[in-house]
């Protein structure tokens, strides 16, 4: 198999991630493309690539902040975190903590109540989930992605899954209520 | 480890981020505690609910095609050349080049300098038309083998061309003519920086006169048992590597640093 044929075996989760990332087909498309055509280019410098589906994903992640949010001029979220370690800005969120009551049955979701409970989120967000709970990147890859200290990727995970499930709940009570 | 510890660890759990002795506790904790349990159990529950939604998303089947497809279609040497030259950064450079080409022109002509006879000077100006677009290659083609027999057709030599890496594009050939004979140059392109390499091949079996390249006042670097000669051209912002093998003489020039202008050659 040659090199770009083992890169190319990453293409679904490439796409979907673009798609997630991008929200609309077109632009999941040149997002992609790029992508390959970018880390192609690396290839021929004669260099061997330790995680592919990682390397693939950092160069990814970094087209997407150059390209799609600097069209979009979305400002970057403030990193107040970024200075302290992740259970140092855990401990005042303890409160508010993931486990929350009255939890609503997941399994009813539907594709699409997933689908736009996503995509409601901020990109910052919506990136570290996916690439987190849909890719099982670890934090230090992911922190490696984004650019960004550890601490802060936990923090994003946390917030992020944090809202990612109160809307999803949102959506499995109403169905919930629908089915009775 | 109580309840409160395990909401604090909560998601690193979840995602194998923790070391084995955290781990185990909370296993443990997890062991006792019924409602723990069923806590890490439904989190777990929507992470796989959320992975099979996003999951559901297939590349379209033409993406794959598209992709090799733009690869493979590489920019032909005039594009390359204006994109080259046209990028931004490259314009200070470039003018720069440009205003020592004409500088040492004019020098050059009003002092009518001995260094018009030397064979690298010659060959940097050469490889400043290459750059600055006015040298077209007689034969444009990617293939070693068409250049090689191109040589042959013309002059009657046999030339071989140095083993090049694989990043390094062949772009094509010429025969300028350089103090009254015919001068293999064969032209490079790496990433977006021309590279021209000139063959001056064994004097005894070069019609008219004879041309030889005087390495002596070069630096001299000694790799992989080949010795290479490496200078900066007249204008200081080429470089030139140099090497005999069989009795022929290699000129390779460009604007990329010497360092990197030796890797391009696969054995040396």
């Amino acid at each position: 198999m040659s090199q770009k044929d083992s890169l190319l075996i990453h293409i679904d989760a490439l796409y979907r991630s673009a798609l997630y990332l991008v929200k609309n087909r077109s632009n999941a498309d040149d997002l992609a493309q790029e992508t390959y055509l970018r880390a192609f280019k690396f290839l021929r410098e004669d260099r061997e690539i330790s995680n592919e589906k990682a390397w693939l994903f950092k160069i990814l992640i970094n087209t997407f902040i150059n390209q799609y949010r600097k069209e979009k001029k979305e400002p970057s979220l403030v990193d107040f975190n970024s200075i302290e370690s992740f259970h140092e800005s855990i401990e005042e969120e303890v409160l508010m903590s993931p486990i929350m009551e009255n939890e609503a049955e997941f399994n009813k979701l539907l594709d699409d109540d997933v689908k736009k409970a996503l995509e409601g989120l901020p990109d910052d967000f919506r990136m570290v989930i996916l690439l987190s709970t849909v890719e099982g990147f670890s934090y230090k890859e992911i922190s490696d992605m984004v650019k960004c200290p550890i601490g802060t990727v936990m923090s994003r995970i946390y917030r992020g899954r944090r809202m990612l499930k109160e809307r999803l709940t949102g959506y499995a009570k109403k169905h919930g209520y629908e089915r009775e | 480890m109580n309840c409160n510890d395990i909401r604090k660890y909560f998601y690193a759990f979840i995602d194998n981020e923790l070391d084995v002795e955290k781990n185990i506790e909370i296993l443990a904790h997890l062991d006792m505690c019924y409602e723990c349990s069923q806590k890490i159990e439904r989190e777990r529950q929507l992470h796989t609910r959320v992975k099979e939604a996003v999951c559901t998303v297939k590349a379209p089947a033409y993406l794959e095609s598209t992709i090799l497809k733009k690869v493979e279609r590489k920019p032909g040497f005039f594009t390359l050349l204006k994109e080259s030259l046209v990028l931004k950064s490259r314009l200070i450079p470039l003018a720069g080049i440009a205003t020592a080409v004409i500088l040492i022109v004019s020098f050059f002509v009003i002092s009518n300098s001995l260094k018009k006879d030397d064979i690298l000077y010659l060959a940097e100006s050469e490889f400043h038309n290459y750059l600055m677009k006015k040298l077209d290659p007689d034969i444009r083609s990617q293939n070693v083998k068409a250049i090689v027999e191109y040589f042959q057709d013309q002059t009657g030599l046999s030339i071989t061309l140095p083993a090049i890496k694989e990043n390094v594009q062949l772009v094509g050939a010429a025969l300028p003519e350089i103090k009254g004979v015919k001068v293999p140059l064969v032209f490079y392109m790496h990433d977006e920086t021309p590279i021209a390499l000139f063959v001056m091949c064994d004097s005894d079996s070069m019609p008219g006169d004879k041309i030889n390249i005087d390495f002596s006042r070069m630096k001299e670097l000694s790799k992989n048992n080949m010795m290479l000669y490496t200078d900066s051209g007249y204008c200081g912002a080429c470089q030139i590597i140099g090497w005999k093998k069989a009795g022929n003489e290699y000129v390779m020039m460009s604007n990329l640093n010497s360092d990197k202008m030796m890797r391009i050659l696969k054995k040396v």
